[in-house]
């Protein structure tokens, strides 16, 4: 296998693809090592983490979008060779390597320019009924992430309307910091500490993840996104795809509690409302409202807020994505969600992250507690 | 932005709401072992069934053989031929709500949930006595007891001897937001943009999951709009009341299509009722945001004529 690998050819199984991303990683490591930066040629690994509701990969064929796909199976039933490209520019292709061994969380493997590739798959996510979805981690998530490993990058970004109402108070509408560097950990840390930390919604860390001792060692430094995307270069692609597989266990988890609580019970007034807070309390319920309500169109909901009385407000609202109803009802000491029957737990990990995104990055899930 | 909620859908929810288990709020009905059986329903009251009787939720604890009638007061006024009914509520009146083993032994207790005790009480206390001396009725079957239920406490003030729960007599602190408002949207005691907030979001789900193609076969009938709002109790509800909150949605309905000019707007911001075609951009949430401003700002005349300048 050549040094440069600007593409992925069809695998034939997985030990195929594990040599295939290895030989890419060590490339990339070599090159940002040596180069300081990726050199013509060179990709980082990827792997994006899909939500899917569909029964099969091939159904992926039937997709409305913008984009064309080819599936070719392998010796490995849960691997497949992918190709897709824009219907109109034939020219651009990228080649996956989809793992559907999850049937709830596909992977979408790939060697492709970062651009071309999430211009692709976003494609493919947000086409009409697509019964795709990103997954979507929270700040916690990703700071679990890093738990305890070497630290090297980490990105974040807030981005919010202001309504003509708060307009003449101190506020920050837009906030963007990306920090390189092994001191990353601490100036992540001193933002989190200062009082600037309710527009820290984390956007992507970047961590070492070591097999190993001393001379034996194998590494892999992951980046991952809040949307569920690893970039890797290292040593060991197992490192890798095992990395991978953890992000999705402990994200299928947190979903598994959430749709628990919300499949039909004997009693429809049984479901379990899911819980958002903020740290410490809402000040101004009224204001918190105001800015959430201004920051609609972000969150891809909408509902119209209505006061149920002092302090307390409560949003009927619809998912945009699906359709789907959600209740939010807001007071001082945070938001109670109301998934009705059936409904995806990915919206909440959605509305998490945008609410961290859109409104305040100090939102937290929470469970329930009597008051 | 809208209106405060009526006291009485305030009311009724957290009756609702205390029935139902572990879910961040207190239970009290629910460790009592009481049980949704209606809400709103009416039955006749005596042998001759000339007076009905209509309380807002009925429970049931069927190991005590016993039920709770509540009726959630917004203000302070009681009036004597609902008192008066009440007290003469005998066990085969309510022999088709709710299946009783042992009638002879059901024991029935009227409950008055409202904000305002003091003046609750001092009103059902004279009306009583009025009652009492008028002698109308010799044995009354019911007792009567006050749940007092503030944007502070929850507290029962019992004179029935009834077994309430001890946290519930003791009184339990809340604050706003500790009870949820989901399990029943609006009455006709709300105003009507409060329930617009309610039917539209709901017109606006029904629609997306409709599998027609072409956008002018998309009907959408008050009852099926009504079932989708109260889904949460909707058994529970009886037909009567199931009727009333059905006209509202209706008059809702009227109201937003009372101008063709409306209409085509809902079709632009994206209602089609094609769930194959069904996207909504940002610009179209930004419309349904302006179409919200509307419905604030239009509280004042009452009139949905602002809906429309979107």
């Amino acid at each position: 296998m050549s040094g440069s690998i600007d593409s992925i050819s069809d695998v034939k199984n997985r030990g195929e693809m594990i040599r295939f991303f290895e030989t890419a990683m060590n490339t990339s490591a070599q090159s940002l090592k040596e180069e300081q930066k990726l050199i013509a040629g060179t990709n980082l690994a990827k792997s994006f983490i899909i939500e899917t509701h569909l029964r099969s990969p091939e159904n992926l064929l039937q997709t409305k979008s913008k984009i064309q796909l080819q599936i070719k199976e392998t010796e490995d039933r849960d691997l497949r060779n992918v190709s897709i490209s824009f219907k109109d520019k034939r020219k651009e292709i990228g080649k996956f390597i989809l793992d559907s061994k999850d049937s709830r969380f596909w992977v979408f493997h790939t060697l492709e320019r970062s651009t071309l590739s999430k211009r692709l798959i976003r494609h493919l996510v947000e086409s009409s009924m697509s019964k795709l979805d990103n997954i979507w981690l929270s700040r916690e998530f990703l700071t679990d992430f890093i738990e305890d490993k070497p630290m090297s990058e980490f990105s974040a970004g807030f981005e919010t309307d202001i309504p003509e109402s708060l307009s003449d108070q101190d506020y920050i509408s837009k906030m963007s910091v990306r920090v390189w560097g092994t001191a990353s950990r601490k100036a992540l840390r001193a933002l989190r500490d200062s009082h600037l930390r309710n527009t820290i919604a984390l956007r992507a860390v970047r961590a070492r993840f070591i097999v190993g001792e001393e001379q034996d060692q194998l590494y892999a430094d992951e980046r991952l996104t809040h949307n569920g995307v690893l970039s890797a270069s290292g040593t060991s692609a197992n490192i890798h795809v095992q990395t991978v597989s953890n992000v999705i266990k402990k994200y299928e988890r947190i979903i598994i509690e959430i749709e628990k609580s919300v499949r039909k019970t004997k009693f429809v007034q049984d479901i379990q409302p899911q819980y958002l807070k903020v740290l410490g309390k809402i000040s101004d319920v009224k204001k918190f409202v105001e800015l959430l309500y201004a920051n609609m169109h972000r969150l891809r909901i909408f509902g119209v807020p209505s006061k149920v009385s002092t302090n307390y407000y409560r949003i009927p609202a619809i998912d945009l994505h699906n359709g789907d109803k959600l209740d939010l009802e807001i007071y001082p000491e945070g938001i109670r969600i109301v998934l009705w029957p059936d409904a995806c737990g990915n919206t909440i990990l959605r509305l998490e992250n945008r609410l961290q995104k859109f409104v305040n990055a100090d939102i937290v899930r929470s469970v329930a507690d009597e008051s | 932005m809208s209106p405060n909620a009526s006291n009485h859908t305030i009311l009724v929810n957290r009756i609702i709401a205390m029935l139902v288990p572990n879910n961040g709020w207190p239970s009290p009905f629910y460790e009592m072992g009481h049980k949704l059986v209606t809400i709103e329903d009416t039955f006749n009251v005596g042998v001759q069934g000339k007076k009905t009787c209509n309380p807002d939720v009925l429970t049931s604890n069927r190991e005590k053989n016993n039920l709770l009638l509540f009726e959630c007061k917004g203000g302070k006024n009681i009036e004597e031929s609902q008192l008066e009914t009440y007290l003469s509520v005998a066990p085969l009146d309510v022999n088709r709500l709710v299946t009783v083993k042992n009638p002879e032994k059901l024991s029935i207790h009227f409950v008055y949930v409202g904000q305002k005790f003091a003046a609750l009480k001092q009103s059902i206390s004279k009306t009583l006595a009025k009652i009492r001396k008028q002698k109308t009725i010799e044995n009354p079957t019911s007792e009567i007891d006050i749940i007092e239920s503030t944007d502070e406490i929850i507290m029962v003030h019992s004179v029935s001897g009834y077994a309430w729960d001890k946290n519930l007599i003791k009184g339990i602190s809340i604050s706003p937001g500790t009870f949820p408002m989901y399990f029943f949207p609006f009455s006709s005691n709300d105003d009507m943009e409060w329930i617009l907030s309610n039917v539209v979001r709901s017109v606006i789900h029904l629609v997306t999951k409709k599998e027609s193609i072409d956008p002018s076969e998309v009907t959408l009938s008050p009852d099926e709009v009504t079932q989708d709002l109260f889904n949460m109790v909707f058994p529970h509800i009886s037909s009567a009341a199931k009727r009333e909150l059905s006209k509202l949605v209706d008059d809702c309905f009227k109201r937003l299509q009372k101008e063709s000019k409306l209409k085509n707007k809902i079709y632009r911001l994206g209602i089609r009722g094609n769930p194959l075609s069904f996207k909504i951009n940002e610009g179209v949430v930004k419309d349904l945001q302006k179409l919200a401003k509307e419905i604030e700002e239009g509280q004042s005349q009452s009139s949905l004529d602002r809906y429309y300048h979107l």
